[in-house]
């Protein structure tokens, strides 16, 4: 009985040991999960969603860059960031550059939680007496694919600081990823991470590696651009979940998680897909 | 016979109101589930919509359908409940090694 005990522990803490694996180390496994499923991937490209592992997609998608659908947004955010408050200040005021997706997503330690570039976009408007954008689309889009396309090519670099609320947020990040929700039964890491390149309908689905570099996104079945949250709120909806709240705690913490499985890849925001 | 028939219009009501206060509590159930399943993060996006129908089949004095639609609704309610609970360990086995 007592060596059925021991093995009952052994056996629940081999289970449980990848759960509890440093972030360093998730990264790593996370980082060579996909190395293996796809060795035909050069480094560094998976930040080019499922057109790093299709080819044939790919040819089109580069056409379809040579014109990007996305470049409105972009001068309309220009736009946008420029243009002065009421009170005279500017977003400026509130980003030295607008270069900034490097800083983000980022742990607050005095306010305790995760802030995105879109929260910081739509604080620093309620810091100057204007009302915050919607979250998903819109303004807040454009502002953000303006900053994206400022930021090209930095690294993405998410610390996670020696702070217990810094690790349980991103702990949540991470137990979202991999929890299975709605009536579908589905996690992100089983068509992302488990599916990544085999097919739903006709859709391949993506490899996660990479998933937060190209953020915001024309997506052509939107018509219009669209924010990562707005993406996750998609995902949930097609599982049959009821979506989280915008920039609410969960998808920050779920961005927070998913940023920092990507470190040391680049930015290339923003993107076009289908 | 006028004692038969009153009786049976008796029998009718009462069997009609104990049909509907039935669908009422099995929607008051599927109700309870659901808010339970959405403090856990795991309401489901069909199982408000299925409460509303029943809840309209039963204003509209549709009592079987009302019924089937609450049975439904209440299955998926504490469906996602206990989809909730069992993932509170299963994610873990997700997680590459």
């Amino acid at each position: 009985m007592k060596k059925l005990t021991q093995l009952g522990i052994l056996v629940s803490v081999a289970v449980s040991a990848p759960a509890l694996a440093s972030p360093d180390q998730d990264r790593a496994t996370f980082e060579k999960f996909y190395e293996s499923r796809f060795p035909q991937v050069a480094e560094g490209d998976f930040i080019n969603g499922v057109y790093s592992i299709l080819p044939a997609a790919r040819e089109q998608w580069e056409a379809i860059e040579e014109f990007p659908p996305y470049e409105v947004a972009i001068e309309l955010g220009e736009e946008i960031y420029n243009t002065p408050f009421a009170n005279g200040k500017s977003f400026a005021d509130c980003f030295d550059t607008p270069a900034q997706r490097e800083n983000y997503p980022y742990w607050d330690s005095e306010r305790g939680k995760v802030v995105t570039m879109e929260a910081a976009i739509n604080e620093c408007l309620v810091e100057n007496g204007e009302k915050p954008f919607k979250t998903k689309k819109g303004k807040l889009a454009e502002v953000s694919a303006y900053m994206s396309y400022e930021s090209r090519g930095q690294t993405i670099n998410v610390q996670i600081p020696d702070d217990p609320a810094a690790l349980a947020a991103y702990e949540q990040g991470k137990q979202l990823y991999y929890t299975k929700n709605g009536q579908l039964n589905f996690a992100c890491s089983d068509c992302h991470m488990y599916g990544s390149g085999l097919n739903a309908r006709a859709e391949t689905m993506s490899p996660s590696l990479g998933h937060t570099s190209h953020w915001p996104v024309y997506r052509s079945k939107w018509q219009d651009m669209g924010t990562l949250h707005r993406r996750f709120a998609g995902c949930m909806t097609n599982v049959r979940a009821k979506p989280y709240k915008a920039l609410g705690e969960e998808y920050s913490n779920l961005e927070y998680f998913l940023t920092y499985m990507s470190n040391g890849l680049e930015f290339n925001g923003p993107g076009a897909r289908k | 016979m006028l004692k038969g028939m009153i009786s049976a219009l008796a029998l009718g009501v009462v069997l009609t109101a104990t049909a509907s206060s039935s669908v009422e509590s099995v929607i008051a159930d599927a109700v309870a589930a659901n808010k339970q399943a959405k403090a856990l993060g795991h309401e489901w996006n069909v199982t408000g919509k299925a409460i509303k129908a029943a809840q309209a089949a039963l204003k509209a004095g549709n009592e079987a359908e009302a019924m089937e639609l609450a049975a439904q609704a209440k299955y998926m309610a504490e469906a996602s409940v206990y989809q909730a609970n069992d993932e509170k360990e299963a994610w873990k086995l997700r997680v590459p090694r």
